[in-house]
């Protein structure tokens, strides 16, 4: 061969074998054989999960997948767009309280407050519907004498929503108490629009056991009421002199700016007093400064009813409380079932609360606030009427508190807070079966375990009044 | 292979043309040895360490479970899950044809081995670093109930820190696999609102500051005078750049999370239905990445918003109960209402002891026979939390390219009776329980 076909044949020998050499390389091989990088771990994921990123990426996945569980959160809660959230009770016997009884009467609310009432309401299409054919439909109560219901200020931050004891009071037909100082509503199950108002009263103690207070307070107010004095004199004066100088107001903070807020009727006044000479004190420190006053307990306030009454305060009592007279004084003492009677018919706004303000599941049962309706009840043994009775517990209690404007009656502009009831709200066997607040169902007797297998609905077996006071000639269906 | 050979085999005249064929044939099996050697990245001494592992049963967690199974773990990480797996002969093989192998499991927030000092308040700089000394015998504990990783979390009430995510075992140079990771949240709604608002400020202080900086510069512009100093700046005659006023450390976290900075979540505790409403209240307010650990005691009100939470396809924490309805003896599967809603849940320890620890897998399996299903139960014991801690590329599974953290089982982990037997971090047996405690 020639030295030139030795040549080619080693070349291509070479070429050859450095092409299977090549070959084998690069074809993959038994387990053992390594790649120069690992791959990166399947990806493990919920599977519905939307802005996702891949879970191979450490520290940044979790945080990228979790705020977009916490921005899905966000959005899904807040909808895409704020839809309208309609309710509406069909069918029903609805008590007003501040209005006539409607009769098969629809109350429909949207965003949670009443825009309709009556017996020709269109209900929208998008509309939560409660048919409460053959029942009868009241504002939801307000317990103006509570406490263990919210937690403590600031309420919307610290109630627990799904406590027993709100469950219970919502199952009784309370919607709005009294926690603290501030007015709440029992949402039971949602801590939105929790707070009606804030600060209700101006807590002032004027007894007849602290007589340094009352000095105090009497100075307190004077002076303050001359300081308002100058203020207005001031003004008057501002409009001839230009350069008048405003009366010094830099004192006037914390309990001074208080008493401020009361003597320009911006505040209410609350007063604990149970016999007369206190409620008397009271009411006439408030007619003499002209603030607003709520006396609470006054069980002798019907001794000083026109007082009271002149003084434009308002009363939280307990009708049934029992306090024997004092025999050695020769003026009416002591208690009286027609304590609530009496007040009422001077014209001063009382609202009823039970002996233990609060929802108590020992010792002695019914002085608590789950019978709500039967401290009411008792007012009638006294001698009120029927509906200035269950006043006492709805619109009364509400204007004592200062919420009158949002609570306490069911009209075109008030809160959505109803309950529905399966007899007279006064009677002792009629029980709630549908809890309102907000425009929301918080409680159904049926599906709830405290009450629901109690006379479920449908078997209606509590019977009407046949008798009512004051007697009156009635219509009957 | 020797020339030597071939040329005098080949000398013979009529084979001579053959030489070259031969030489290529021989020397084809070095070159492909060669080759691969070649082709190899792995380590600077060109070594890999392989770890074989033949087990009764393999559960990998994600993925079927393999009887009779093998891991082939190159290097402290897995390589390969299989039957009847290839692995080179100088590989270190480990019999454990007795026992199940699983993953690790992972405690994501303990404080197992630290101590306790009084300390409230918002905090949220602060981490365990300081406090934390792997000793080698001070997770022993964990090790034998067969956890090999734990997120270990700051004390105090309020905000008291970031969580620190270490291993349990292994070399300690090694230990610490996250130093800052989430933040922790007690359950007082006030105090963190309170915090945020304070953050709040301190974003407004950085921004009001850029401002009146940005102010100072467009007025320093016109004049052509050097340029005004910012308040905290000291840089001579150049430009001086923009100093922000420093963001009070205790806020620090909380500022990132309003800023939605990436990589850190608050872990918010919560005791009740009602703390869980009140807190995403708040988060409709101020928008922070969070996830949830909740407080299912053995009675429980969880059961209102259970679905709520599956809904939001939250990563909670929650104990490994049965609850009761408060107040009554009706039982209601909080777990299992999470889980099927949707949720991610990861179960831990009701406590900080070593036996609740050591129960863990105990009660997890009561949780199963209650109707929660298996896949969700281990799940949540190994790669939901790793989930939660961000590490699930590392964590959680035994699958490819995760950390060898294993566990060997005398059997099924959900059985009766079951023990743990050995523990294997990044590869190595780093714990084997001893025969007094089984």
């Amino acid at each position: 061969m020639s030295a030139f076909g030795r040549l080619v044949r080693m070349s291509a020998w070479t070429v050859a074998s450095l092409v299977t050499v090549g070959l084998l390389t690069l074809t993959p091989g038994a387990a053992a054989q390594p790649t120069s990088q690992p791959d990166t771990p399947p990806e493990t994921q919920p599977a519905s999960q939307p802005a996702s990123a891949p879970s191979s990426q450490p520290a940044t996945a979790s945080s990228a997948t979790t705020s977009a569980a916490a921005t899905t959160g966000t959005t899904t809660t807040q909808g895409t767009e704020k839809k309208d959230r309609y309710f509406a009770v069909v069918d029903a016997e609805v008590h007003t309280v501040s209005g006539p009884v409607l009769r098969d009467a629809t109350v429909l609310a949207k965003n949670g407050k009443i825009i309709a009432a009556g017996r020709q309401v269109r209900l929208p299409d998008e509309c939560e519907v409660l048919d409460a054919r053959g029942m009868r439909v009241y504002p939801g109560l307000v317990a103006a004498s509570a406490g263990g219901l919210h937690g403590p200020k600031p309420a919307e931050d610290t109630t627990n929503v799904f406590s027993l004891s709100m469950n219970i009071a919502v199952a009784v037909g309370i919607t709005t108490a009294i926690a603290g100082n501030d007015a709440c509503k029992l949402t039971f199950g949602a801590v939105e629009d929790m707070v009606v108002k804030r600060d209700l009263f101006v807590n002032l103690r004027y007894d007849n056991g602290a007589p340094l207070e009352r000095a105090q307070l009497r100075t307190d107010l004077e002076r303050v009421r001359e300081h308002l004095r100058k203020v207005r004199t001031h003004e008057e004066e501002k409009k001839r002199n230009k350069d008048a100088k405003p009366p010094d107001g830099a004192w006037i903070k914390e309990k001074f700016e208080r008493y401020r807020k009361l003597l320009e009727r911006d505040a209410i006044a609350l007063v604990n007093a149970d016999r007369a000479t206190d409620v008397l004190a009271a009411a006439e420190l408030a007619s003499e400064f002209g603030f607003r006053l709520v006396v609470r307990g006054a069980y002798e306030g019907w001794v000083v009813a026109p007082q009271l009454a002149r003084a434009e305060a308002g009363a939280i009592i307990t009708a049934r409380t029992a306090v024997d007279p004092d025999e050695r004084s020769n003026h009416p003492t002591g208690s009286t079932i027609e304590n609530a009677r009496i007040l009422a018919a001077h014209g001063v706004k009382v609202a009823v609360g039970p002996p233990t303000a609060s929802i108590v599941t020992f010792g002695v049962g019914g002085r608590d606030l789950t019978n709500l309706n039967l401290e009411a009840a008792f007012a009638v043994r006294g001698g009120m009427s029927n509906e200035d009775a269950v006043r006492t517990i709805t619109i009364d209690a509400a204007r004592v508190l200062g919420i009158d404007e949002r609570v306490g009656s069911i009209e075109v502009g008030k809160d959505a807070d109803l309950i529905v009831c399966d007899g007279d709200l006064l009677h002792f066997m009629t029980m709630v079966h549908y809890t309102v607040v907000n425009g929301r169902v918080v409680y159904d007797k049926a599906k709830d375990t405290l009450f629901g297998h109690i006379r479920p609905q449908g078997e209606r077996i509590v019977p009407e009044f046949d008798d009512q006071w004051p007697r009156r000639l009635q219509w009957r269906d | 292979m020797s020339p030597a050979f071939s040329v005098s085999t080949f000398a013979q005249p009529h084979l001579r043309r053959w030489r070259w064929l031969v030489l290529l044939l021989v020397c084809l099996p070095a070159a492909l040895t060669r080759a691969q050697t070649a082709s190899s990245e792995e380590e600077a001494d060109g070594e890999e360490q392989f770890v074989v592992i033949k087990a009764d049963k393999v559960i990998p967690v994600v993925g079927k479970e393999v009887d009779n199974g093998m891991i082939i773990v190159v290097n402290g990480k897995v390589r390969n899950v299989g039957r009847g797996l290839e692995y080179p002969l100088n590989a270190k093989v480990i019999e454990a044809r007795d026992l199940v192998v699983m993953p690790g499991l992972i405690n994501p927030r303990t404080r197992f081995g630290l101590g306790t000092y009084n300390r409230s308040g918002v905090h949220s700089n602060l981490t365990v670093e300081p406090e934390f000394f792997p000793r080698n015998d001070a997770f022993e504990p964990l090790l034998d109930a067969g956890y090999t990783t734990a997120g270990l979390v700051p004390w105090g009430a309020g905000i008291p820190g970031r969580a620190m995510v270490v291993r349990l075992g292994g070399p300690t140079e090694q230990r610490i696999l996250t130093k800052t990771s989430y933040l922790v949240v007690d359950p007082s709604k006030q105090t963190l609102r309170e915090g945020i608002e304070k953050a709040k400020k301190e974003i407004e202080k950085v921004e009001n500051a850029q401002k009146e900086f940005d102010e100072k510069q467009k007025q320093a512009k016109p004049t052509s005078a050097p340029a005004t100093q910012p308040a905290t700046s000291s840089a001579p005659a150049s430009q001086p750049a923009f100093q922000p006023p420093q963001i009070d450390p205790t806020v620090q976290v909380l500022v990132d999370l309003l800023q939605k900075k990436e990589g850190v979540f608050a872990l918010v505790e919560v005791r009740s239905a009602s703390d869980y409403l009140h807190f995403e209240d708040l988060f409709k307010q101020y928008p922070l990445a969070h996830q949830y650990y909740l407080n299912n005691s053995w009675q429980t009100d969880f059961y209102h918003v259970a679905a709520k939470i599956g809904e939001q396809k939250y990563r909670v924490l929650a104990w490994p109960y049965v609850s009761r309805v408060q107040s009554s003896a009706e039982r209601v599967h909080v777990v299992r209402q999470l889980v099927e809603s949707g949720a991610e849940v990861s179960l831990i320890p009701i406590n900080d002891s070593a036996d609740e620890h050591a129960r863990m897998l105990g009660r997890t399996s009561e949780l199963v026979r209650e109707g929660l299903s298996r896949e969700e139960a281990l799940k949540a014991l190994t790669l939901n939390p790793a989930r939660l801690l961000g590490l699930d590329a590392r964590l959680g599974s035994i699958e490819k390219g995760k950390e060898a953290d294993l566990i060997f089982l005398t059997g099924d982990p959900l059985a009766a009776g079951t023990q743990v037997r050995k523990v294997m971090i990044g590869g190595q047996v780093v714990h084997t329980v001893s025969r007094e405690k089984q």
